[in-house]
């Protein structure tokens, strides 16, 4: 300053630009520092304004992937829901055996579920609505007739998609709606047509709309199949349940036909035998008197003429006796006395009448019978049963042979079998031994009359027991027939 | 708990068997009388039904029933169910005010004559609005008529969820707006917040207040803000119309408001719920289910859990169908957070209006969590 002083004494003008200079200089670096610290701060600027541009990056990658994982979620939760979808349907449709039952399960839920509003279900055949939810009567009308128009392009396609972006030729113009449509079939019949049509807001046709919608159909299907089967079986059912109502009535009608003719049967055998058997008795006594010579010395030739007639009218007394028997007891006029009695006693009583019989063939009698049992018995009759019986064996038995009686308890029955050694029965005789007449080819040739066995059959009915045979042909026979125990002894 | 307060109840029954059941549930407690019976019902229920039986085995003073689609008692959420709880409290004072559907353009002189002199007088107001109630009319209304400052909770719903009425007024059933004026009662708001702010913060340029529509954003269709974000993304978001999971936070003074967009139109406006201002900032807004539920136990934690009380929780319906899962887990983190000495009810929301005590104003919020406690 003391330079500038003292120039300025001298020459004041070079002092002022001196000044001035001074002046200049200092304004110099003071805008340089600002220039420096512009520029410092226009670099921070840019640095900041890069970190922002990282963060929101940042933000893009951060919301990308949440996106992402929220779609996936919602994918999944979509899964999770149609599954959900098709299992309530199932639960709820799985046991109906009702066409309109199952559609109607087909509700609003099912629909939204599927994202749309609307549902339409028509008879393949005659275009009838099965379920209808949300379609107005117009809009039905319409679909009628072109889906009627188009039932051959339906009958080849599984499956028909309508949206904003692919119209389907099969639909009406213009049809706004984004629609699918499938056939229901059973067995690859087409039993109904299934629209779902007006998807929500914001959604689109995927292919697991698609999908679940397929496997909708498909299970409806499945479900009408069902139906059908249940349906035939129960027609079947009912038509087999009237079929057996008729048989049992034509056999119920037979029964008595049958049972009228039995009667009239016994009623004529009944008849004729008592028609019979008083001119018998009278030629019974005649020819016994005749054989015994009352009315004078016979010839022999007469004598043994004589003889074989009065044998043979035995035989006829014989079988008009059993016949009445028989018609005795087929119509009830035989009053049964059922008491207790000693079975045993009596075995032994008819096996003692029978032995003169049985000792002139030989045959050996073996018994197996308890000392004494009591049962409920008409003695008369079950009397005649074993004198039958043991009649037959032995007539049946050879020389030598041997017969077996035996009488056993079986819970609260006495099981009586009589058991030979004798021809026995071909096997497709079995059946038919106890009825009336009926000979068998082993025994035709042996006197009898074929009534006996039919007589025991009855005898044995009359007490409500039961009898049977077994036999091995050529090696013997066994009759078993049984007797109710008397409990109170 | 004080037993003799307070008493919650809750079926899961059919109709009328419900509504026996959480009546003698609340009679067996409070045998001799109930003063106030607060009804929660979802849309499955007949409220000429629920009024007819509750009047029948209890005959409370007061009824008062909203409809709601998804309720909240304890750790669960119903999708179908009632909800009863009675408050027999000690100079408790209820004053009930509704107004038809038919009427709702006498909102601000339906405020005026009812509410405004009870402000003065210190009662808290709980408003319920139907889906006919224009939620940002009613806060206009609210303004012009009670102010800003004041004790206020309003539950509403922008959707009809069955054909029976949303609202039960004793022996009245109203499908418009009911207001509740209390006093004697400390009513606490917590609210509850688990977004984060994500990316550059942008600027909305151009709005339709009355019709909730964000016309611009950064001097450009509106909708453009999510395609810079989504990128290849943003054609799946929009055929999912996914805009609930990514709302709009709008920066004021204080802190970040949440404001759903709703839709999208074709001009690429965006249709929104809430509150939004010209020329003002906002983000794009992500939810984190961690900072939800950390918040939940640090606010709940100040709450003095000993008295006991009721909880009532007012969840929104938007949150819900994001949160999927962790719906549940915020309700049991409310529950553990809150203790047995509180019972929790509530109910999911379309929006709710509530008394922001820190802009000293009324904000409408539909994302977020609101807790009012009550003891």
């Amino acid at each position: 300053m003391d330079i500038i002083e003292f120039i300025s004494a001298v020459n004041p003008l070079i002092g002022i630009l001196l000044i001035l200079l001074s002046i200049i200089l200092a304004l110099s670096s003071v805008l340089f520092g600002k220039t420096k610290i512009i520029s410092i701060l226009k670099n921070r600027l840019a640095h900041a304004d890069n970190i922002i541009k990282d963060l929101d990056q940042q933000a893009k990658l951060i919301i990308k992937s949440d996106i992402e994982l929220k779609l996936s979620q919602q994918d999944a939760e979509d899964k999770i829901d149609r599954l959900s979808l098709i299992k309530n349907l199932i639960i709820s449709s799985l046991y109906t055996l009702d066409k309109e039952k199952l559609f109607s399960q087909i509700n609003e839920v099912v629909i939204n579920s599927l994202g749309f509003k609307k549902c339409l279900i028509l008879d393949f055949n005659d275009f009838s609505i099965k379920n209808n939810i949300n379609f107005s009567d117009q809009e039905i009308s319409i679909l009628k007739s072109t889906l009627q128009y188009n039932k051959e392009v339906i009958r080849e396609t599984s499956l028909i998609q309508s949206d904003s972006k692919n119209h389907s030729p099969i639909l009406p113009k213009p049809w706004n709606e984004d629609c699918l449509i499938a056939p229901i079939k059973i067995r690859n019949n087409i039993y109904s047509i299934f629209m779902i049509s007006d998807l929500f807001k914001h959604k689109q046709i995927k292919k697991p709309e698609k999908e679940t919608f397929m496997i909708i159909c498909m299970y409806l299907g499945q479900c009408l199949d069902n139906i059908r089967l249940f349906e035939d079986l129960y027609h079947t059912k009912d038509n087999l349940e009237k079929k057996i109502k008729e048989r049992t009535r034509d056999l119920v009608k037979s029964l008595r036909e049958i049972e009228t003719i039995s009667k009239a049967k016994s009623d004529f055998v009944s008849s004729v035998s008592h028609e019979l058997r008083t001119p018998l008795t009278s030629v019974k006594g005649f020819s016994s008197l005749l054989v015994m010579e009352k009315f004078g010395k016979l010839s022999p030739e007469i004598k043994n003429r004589l003889e074989k007639i009065d044998s043979n009218v035995d035989k006829l007394v014989n079988m008009v006796n059993m016949l009445l028997d028989i018609s005795r007891i087929e119509s009830g006029k035989t009053e049964t006395k059922i008491a207790s009695s000693d079975i045993i006693k009596l075995i032994k009583d008819t096996s003692d009448l029978l032995s003169p019989q049985m000792n002139e063939k030989n045959i050996e009698l073996a018994t197996e019978y308890p000392q004494a049992l009591s049962v409920l018995m008409d003695k008369r009759l079950v009397e005649r049963v074993l004198i039958n019986l043991l009649s037959n064996s032995i007539k049946f038995t050879p020389q030598k042979g041997k017969i077996t009686i035996k009488c056993n308890k079986q819970e609260d029955c006495a099981v009586i079998s009589i058991m030979d050694t004798g021809v026995g029965i071909a096997e497709n005789d079995l059946s038919k031994i106890f009825g009336e007449f009926y000979r068998t080819q082993t025994t035709s040739e042996m006197p009898g009359t074929g009534l006996g066995l039919s007589l025991v059959k009855q005898i044995i009915d009359t007490h409500r027991q039961k009898i049977w045979v077994e036999s091995d042909l050529g090696k013997g026979t066994i009759f078993h027939f049984t007797l109710k125990l008397d409990k109170d002894v | 708990m004080d037993r003799k307060e307070f008493a919650v109840a809750y079926s899961e029954k059919e109709a009328e068997q419900a509504v026996r059941e959480v009546s003698l549930r609340i009679k067996s407690i409070f045998p001799k009388e109930t003063h106030l019976l607060i009804i929660f019902f979802t849309p499955q229920y007949n409220p000429a039904i629920i009024t007819k039986t509750i009047d029948f085995i209890l005959s409370p003073k007061k009824i008062i029933g909203i409809q709601s689609p998804f309720l909240i008692f304890e750790e669960k959420i119903l999708s179908k169910g009632i909800i009863a709880c009675c408050i027999n409290k000690k100079n408790l004072e209820v004053k009930e005010f509704f107004l038809r559907n038919k009427k709702l353009g006498e909102t601000e002189l339906f405020l005026n004559s009812s509410l405004r002199e009870l402000k003065k007088k210190g009662f808290y107001f709980l408003s319920f609005m139907s889906d006919q109630v224009h939620p940002l009319h009613y806060l206009n209304n609210i303004r012009l008529s009670l102010g800003r400052a004041l004790d206020f909770l309003g539950i509403g719903y922008m959707k009809k969820y069955s054909s029976y009425s949303s609202q039960i007024i004793n022996n009245y059933l109203n499908n418009g707006l009911l207001n509740l004026a209390i006093r004697g009662l400390d009513i606490q708001l917590l609210k509850l917040e688990g977004y984060l702010p994500l990316g550059k913060p942008f600027r909305i340029n151009k709005i339709i207040r009355s019709k909730n529509i964000i016309m611009e954003i950064n001097n450009e269709p509106a909708i453009n803000i999510y395609r810079h974000y989504l990128e290849e993304k943003f054609d799946t978001f929009m055929k999912n119309r996914l805009f609930s999971f990514y709302p709009i936070g709008i920066k004021n003074s204080h802190s970040i408001n949440v404001v759903t967009i709703i839709d999208c139109l074709e001009d690429g406006s965006l249709v929104y719920l809430g509150e939004i201002k010209k020329e003002t900032y906002g983000y794009i807004m992500f939810f984190d289910p961690t900072l939800l539920l950390s918040n939940i136990k640090t606010k709940l934690a100040a709450v003095d859990s000993e008295m006991g009380g009721i909880a009532l929780v007012i969840n929104s319906l938007a949150r819900k169908k994001m949160l999927k899962d962790t719906s549940e887990k915020e309700i049991k983190t409310i529950k553990s957070s809150l203790g047995d000495n509180f019972k929790v009810i509530g109910l999911y929301a379309g929006y709710s209006l509530f008394s922001n005590k820190k802009i000293g104003d009324i904000d409408i919020e539909t994302n977020n969590l609101l807790i009012a406690t009550c003891q």
